[in-house]
């Protein structure tokens, strides 16, 4: 038996002892509730002789603070001493003879049967409440949803058509805190795509003409083909694709691009293999599930293939990765995945990773003090990590979420920031108290938590800001999961309307991303003109997106591309596989408790260094290898047709005239050995910023 | 406002009734970290008052027993510091475990139920001498000489029982600790 068991085993043992006493000599446990409030009182009424003399003693700090100690109900002075006592006692004794029960437990749970229901029941307020405190008992309103019903769980509230339309508020859900959305969601009709484009197009004028901007021109088809393939596909596209796009000489030709990329079943293993391996990084990191142990990202992006094939609504995604549903076999797609990769006893990483991805709300700083200028509370986070340690992992060649072993939820103290200690209280994700029952049944305590993390207001709004960013560069926030207020949302307006039109269409995730491809300023050039040269986000000052702005391709996007060139026809497998190990080089984990990793690919000396020299770009540029540019060596093409072909390949246009010069030089000056030359031009073509770019 | 003015326990009828409802736990768990009749009786006392002197928020039965028992498990160490022994934390702590195991959001009340029940299961043999020493407070030898056994039987006749107890406690706890069961939006799905 190990030191640990025996300790165990004594404690045990000593417990059993005091209770066989107890049973054996029939020694119950002393009514000491007169003797208590009479000593509460003698205390009371000397504290409050004493308060006279000078300011009360500042509380000890070995001593517990009691839960959210500033939820303090306002109590009348009444005279105490004396006469305070004997009333005191006198009142006690009566009581304890007519509440005394006769089976302890029937009538304790009875009382506080009662008095429980005496609580204000949500949407009514107690006077003295603050708002927080009305705020919290009024939680959402839930929104149409396709999550399954559960009807033994309590509701999140009543439906937006309870309400009284003047009882919506003005701006809702942008000045909240976490974890308690505290006003309701309005729901507004699903519009069609053109009215959604109509208004986020007048919502981003107003803010143009507010600031004296006029927005870049409008860029050309061939830029804009590149970056909707970049955006969408995580890829550039092939000179036949762009020739198609730019043969199509209708109106509607974005659109129909746009429609193809996103629905046509010819490019559904690529769109989910690159948006899984996005959300991916979202919820895990590029380094989250790549160790031995934790858990398996394959199985994640399994999932997360399955879910965008399906095109699966995003609140459900939320669920079933916060419920941890399916297998946690290795391999085996399974949402699981999350909570296996993340899995800390203390719930912390979780904690904080789950209301980053799905609520665009970083609040780890809020273990260790309140939010600074904030709303949010060092207890708001401890309630919410508390209600998440519902899961236990059992280690072993396959990982599996299991419902904690222990028997309700663990008590958690933290530390306030003056030393003092106080106790988490399990708060639900919409800041109403965990119903007892929840707290010790823990697996349905998790389906609840995961519900109204899916529920939450917040998911739209994260959900939104998060895409926008992914597709123009920059989101309504900086960083974009950190939402918290006062952080300052540059479109407030706009921000909601989008949030509004992704609830009321059951969270189709792929449908917000056609709005903001086909949007205003996804369509722009990403030039500066005089006109709109104060609108530079990239020098720290809120964007105005009157423009595209230019930034560095992913490696998975540069990845995907120099594929596209360098090996064509290899399988799915096999760039998978490839893909994995290129990405290793690229992106370190830091090791910390927090899942932080750094990552290398930066534009910099060392990127473009070990870019020029990457196994991949030498397989790229190699005219003897399989691959696009031996099928343009070896092709009866005149040079300068050659030279325009490897320029759309890269770059998506022509040459301009003094490129082509160049290149034609450097063709005549090898007119030996032309492929070398036309490897040279390719070499400086996938190296340059334009090629590792999105413009 | 200091903290005596915030309260007024002789008018509260809540707080008598929330002292019931928990000091016979209190009482019980400062018996178990060692403390005799009299000093449990006197930190449940304190426990309370230190309690009673701070705003306190009433949230659920298991936080407010669980808020408690920090309460009391911070006096007993104080009163070993004062009365110059030295506590055992380790020991401490294992038992503060061991309770949280077996009472959980459960009363004390219910456990000792389920103790009487599973005296019931124990021979009559097993029974007397676990009478002899809890109730007569006898010796291992008296214990042997009563039931005409060696003092080293008697040692593993007891040491048996409590195991045998201690077995059918937890497992009484976890069957009476069962929720009902709540319908899963995925039959079969479950982790």
């Amino acid at each position: 038996m190990s030191p640990d068991e025996t300790t165990r085993s004594a404690a045990a043992d000593q417990v059993l002892e005091v209770w066989l006493e107890e049973v054996f000599q029939g020694v119950e446990p002393p009514d000491l509730t007169p003797r208590i409030l009479a000593a509460s009182s003698e205390v009371a009424g000397r504290d409050e002789s004493s308060s006279s003399d000078g300011p009360a003693p500042e509380p000890a700090s070995h001593v517990l603070v009691s839960p959210r100690p500033r939820r303090t109900v306002s109590r009348s002075r009444p005279a105490l001493g004396l006469w305070g006592a004997v009333v005191a006692v006198s009142l006690a004794a009566a009581l304890a003879v007519l509440l005394w029960p006769r089976d302890p437990k029937a009538a304790r749970h009875a009382e506080y049967g009662r008095r429980s229901a005496k609580r204000p029941s949500p949407g009514e307020t107690t006077p003295g409440s603050s708002p927080q405190d009305s705020a919290r008992a009024n939680p959402p309103v839930r929104h149409r949803s396709a999550l399954p019903s559960e009807p033994a769980l309590p509701t999140l509230g009543a439906s937006s058509s309870d309400k009284p339309p003047h009882a919506q508020p003005q701006q809702p859900m942008l000045q909240q805190s976490v974890p308690a959305p505290a006003v309701s969601v309005p729901s507004v009709p699903a519009l069609p795509a053109e009215a959604v484009l109509a208004t986020m197009e007048r919502l981003l004028a107003q803010r143009w003409q507010v600031a004296s901007l006029k927005p870049a021109p409008a860029a050309e088809d061939s830029v804009w083909c590149r970056r909707a393939f970049l955006r969408i596909l995580g890829r550039i596209p092939t000179i036949d694709e762009l020739n198609d796009f730019l043969a199509d000489q209708s109106p509607s030709r974005r659109n129909r691009l746009v429609d193809r990329l996103l629905d046509d079943q010819a490019y559904a293993d690529e769109r989910a293999q690159y948006w899984a391996t996005f959300w991916a990084n979202v919820l895990v990191g590029r380094t989250g599930g790549t160790k031995q142990g934790s858990g398996d990202r394959d199985a994640l992006l399994g999932y997360l293939r399955r879910a965008v094939r399906d095109n699966r609504p995003f609140d459900r995604i939320v669920y079933e990765l916060m419920s941890a549903e399916g297998t946690s076999d290795r391999g085996a797609p399974s949402a699981a995945q999350f909570w296996l990769i993340h899995y800390t006893p203390d719930a912390i990483r979780i904690t904080d990773w789950a209301t980053r991805a799905f609520w665009g709300r970083s609040i780890g700083c809020m273990r260790c003090h309140d939010q600074i200028n904030g709303p949010m509370r060092q207890d708001d986070f401890w309630s919410l990590n508390l209600v998440l340690r519902t899961a236990d992992v059992r280690r072993g060649k396959s990982p599996r979420v299991v419902v904690r072993s222990q028997s309700g939820l663990p008590e958690v103290f933290f530390e306030r920031p003056d030393g003092r200690l106080a106790m988490a209280v399990p708060r639900l994700p919409d800041g109403s108290a965990a119903p007892e029952r929840l707290t010790r049944d823990l697996a349905a305590l998790r389906r609840m938590v995961a519900r109204q993390f899916a529920e939450s207001p917040y998911v739209a709004e994260a959900l939104v800001n998060r895409l926008w960013a992914h597709f123009l560069g920059f989101g309504f926030t900086r960083p974009v999961d950190d939402m918290l207020p006062p952080r300052e949302i540059s479109h407030p307006e706009l921000l909601r309307f989008l949030a509004s039109q992704v609830r009321a269409h059951d969270y189709d995730w792929q449908e917000l991303a056609r709005w903001i491809v086909l949007s205003e300023p996804f369509g722009r050039s990403s030039r500066v003109t005089p006109d709109n040269e104060s609108d530079v986000p990239e020098t720290g000052v809120p964007p105005y997106f009157t423009r595209y702005y230019a930034r560095p391709l992913a490696p998975e996007a540069v990845y995907q591309s120099l594929m596209l060139v360098a090996h064509p026809s290899a399988s799915r497998q096999e760039q998978v596989a490839a893909r994995k190990q290129w990405l290793r080089h690229w992106t370190q984990s830091l090791e910390t408790d927090d899942g932080g990793e750094h990552s290398l690919f930066r534009q910099g000396v060392q990127k473009s260094w070990q870019l020029m020299n990457d196994p991949l770009m030498q397989r790229a540029t190699n005219s003897r290898e399989k691959g696009f540019l031996q099928d343009v060596a070896a092709s009866p093409l005149p040079p300068e047709q050659k030279i325009a072909h490897l320029f759309l390949a890269a770059l998506a246009r022509q040459p301009t005239a003094k490129e082509r010069k160049v290149a034609l030089a450097l063709l005549e000056q090898h007119e030996d050995a032309p492929a070398e030359a036309l490897e040279d031009i390719w070499w400086a073509l996938l190296n340059s910023n334009e090629f590792l770019s999105d413009h | 406002m200091n903290s005596a003015s915030q309260m007024d326990v002789s008018l509260k009828p809540d707080w008598a009734l929330f002292i019931q409802t928990h000091q016979r736990d209190v009482w019980r768990y400062l018996r178990a970290l060692g403390c005799s009749p009299a000093l449990a009786d006197d930190l449940t006392q304190e426990t309370f008052l230190r309690v009673l002197q701070r705003p306190f928020e009433d949230i659920h039965h298991r936080a407010t027993a669980a808020y408690l028992r920090k309460v009391a498990y911070s006096r007993f160490i104080t009163e070993c510091r004062r009365s110059a022994r030295t506590p055992e934390i380790a020991r401490s702590d294992a038992i503060d475990r061991c309770w949280q195991q077996w009472v959980g959001d459960d009363s004390s009340d219910e456990l000792i139920e389920h103790l009487r029940g599973c005296l019931e299961k124990l021979t009559d043999r097993t029974r007397r001498a676990l009478q002899l020493r809890y109730e007569k407070q006898a010796s291992r030898k008296a214990i042997g000489q009563a039931l005409k056994m060696s003092e080293h039987g008697a040692k593993n006749l007891l040491q048996r029982a409590k195991k045998k107890l201690r077995e059918c406690i937890e497992r009484r706890a976890r069957r009476a600790e069962r929720p009902a069961a709540v319908r899963s939006p995925h039959p079969g799905k479950e982790s």
